[in-house]
């Protein structure tokens, strides 16, 4: 009889495993039976946890890498002393992520067009996730006569998402500049204006 | 004009090719269009083609994006000519584009069975090349309203603008409409700029409303009405 704890850590280490191949070699040119191998799990386990196979597990190793990303990112900017200091925060720490995160930088070199479909169907429900995150904040600042509160914060969780993934010509290493980022382009149609 | 990418003429080889290679990708997509689909839709035979492109089939899909996004840019550019006031510029821009690429079949059709092949133009790194072909064609005519590196992040804030609604057309503002994406450009984007008015009476700050470069005021102390 094995625990629930040994199964649950079995299929992350089948997710891991997967991570390491993307890695070392690509997502796209590795096999079922590679990801088990080195995991150290027979094909047959492999398929139990993820009967889709590779692309189920590619699956699950986006949700756990978009998981770890933003509950980081939550805890971050969670005591932030107002609104716009939260953007702020959040900006500057999702794009030094974004840098620093090799999986993410190694996939999108090597095998985008495998990952992207996979980003692009969360972004609807991550949309939503950021949006219900960023309502008590946004809440509790002086806003715009008539603004759609919900409209704006979904508006304002796509742009976070549009900024995460480039951040064009803007510095998002500089605070200065990235609060002049948010008041400009985030928050000025949003708050009340004198 | 410097920095401006011509597009193959209407005629050449090169251009019979871009044509037939659109014209069976919004049928087929990119994944079932061979090499001779494409050369026989062009009425060309395959060695034309590989002297046309000798990369092949990767080589006539990279012609093929860049032929559509120069001539997207170059559409986008020609409405933002002779427009009197930013608001009106934005909304054309926005309105332009979010239609045009709305009803841009073949890209419609890759989205939606096949977004791999789509997908790395307009997200992550693709927006470098997006951003660039902005900067080339319309920062310059926002420029006539704004400072140039305002202009530049505006004519930023436009494309990111116009590929979430691309990316996700179920969003709150539908910018193929022509008075929502004004009242979309009046109420979110307006109140973040620091307009050059010259035609107006000078007032404490001259001409402009000097916010550039230094950071505009702290939340709800921005200076413009709507």
């Amino acid at each position: 009889m094995v625990s629930p704890a040994a199964t649950v850590e079995t299929r992350r280490r089948i997710v891991d495993a997967a991570a390491r191949r993307a890695l070392l070699v690509t997502l796209g040119k590795t096999t079922v039976e590679e990801i088990a191998a080195e995991a150290g799990v027979s094909r047959a386990t492999v398929y139990r946890w993820f009967p889709g196979g590779r692309e189920e597990i590619v699956a699950a190793l986006v949700d756990s890498q978009l998981d770890a990303f933003f509950s980081d990112l939550a805890s971050h900017v969670r005591d932030a002393p107002d609104f716009e200091r939260l953007l702020v925060r959040g900006l500057m720490r999702a794009h030094a992520g974004m840098v620093d995160h090799r999986l993410l930088q190694r996939v999108l070199d090597v095998e985008p067009e495998l990952v992207l479909p996979e980003l692009q169907r969360r972004s609807r429900s991550l949309v939503g996730d950021i949006a219900d995150f960023l309502r008590p904040y946004l809440t509790t600042t002086e806003l715009a006569d008539d603004l759609d509160v919900d409209e704006a914060c979904r508006y304002l969780a796509r742009l976070t998402l549009s900024f995460i993934g480039n951040p064009g010509s803007w510095d998002l290493t500089d605070e200065a500049e990235t609060t002049r980022l948010v008041r400009t382009q985030f928050l000025a149609g949003l708050v009340r204006r004198p | 004009m410097a920095g401006r990418l011509p597009l193959d003429p209407p005629g050449s080889v090169e251009r019979r090719i871009i044509d037939a290679a659109r014209d069976c990708c919004s049928r087929y997509g990119w994944a079932k269009t061979t090499l001779d689909d494409i050369a026989r839709t062009a009425g060309t035979s395959r060695a034309t083609l590989y002297r046309a492109f000798p990369g092949g089939r990767a080589a006539v899909k990279a012609a093929v994006t860049r032929h559509e996004t120069v001539d997207f840019f170059q559409q986008i550019e020609s409405e933002l000519v002779g427009v009197e006031d930013i608001a009106t510029m934005l909304t054309v821009g926005l309105t332009t584009a979010s239609r045009r690429l709305a009803d841009d079949a073949e890209l419609q059709f890759s989205l939606q069975h096949e977004p791999g092949e789509v997908l790395p133009q307009f997200l992550f790194r693709g927006l470098d090349d997006i951003f660039s072909l902005c900067r080339i064609f319309v920062a310059p005519h926002l420029g006539r309203f704004l400072e140039p590196d305002e202009a530049v992040a505006v004519s930023e804030l436009l494309a990111r603008l116009v590929v979430m609604h691309l990316l996700s057309p179920g969003g709150s503002v539908d910018l193929t409409d022509r008075s929502a994406a004004d009242r979309f450009v009046r109420s979110r984007i307006l109140p973040g700029l620091s307009i050059r008015t010259p035609a107006e009476p000078s007032t404490a700050g001259g001409t402009r409303t000097a916010l550039h470069p230094s950071p505009p005021p702290p939340l709800a102390a921005s200076t413009h009405g709507r």
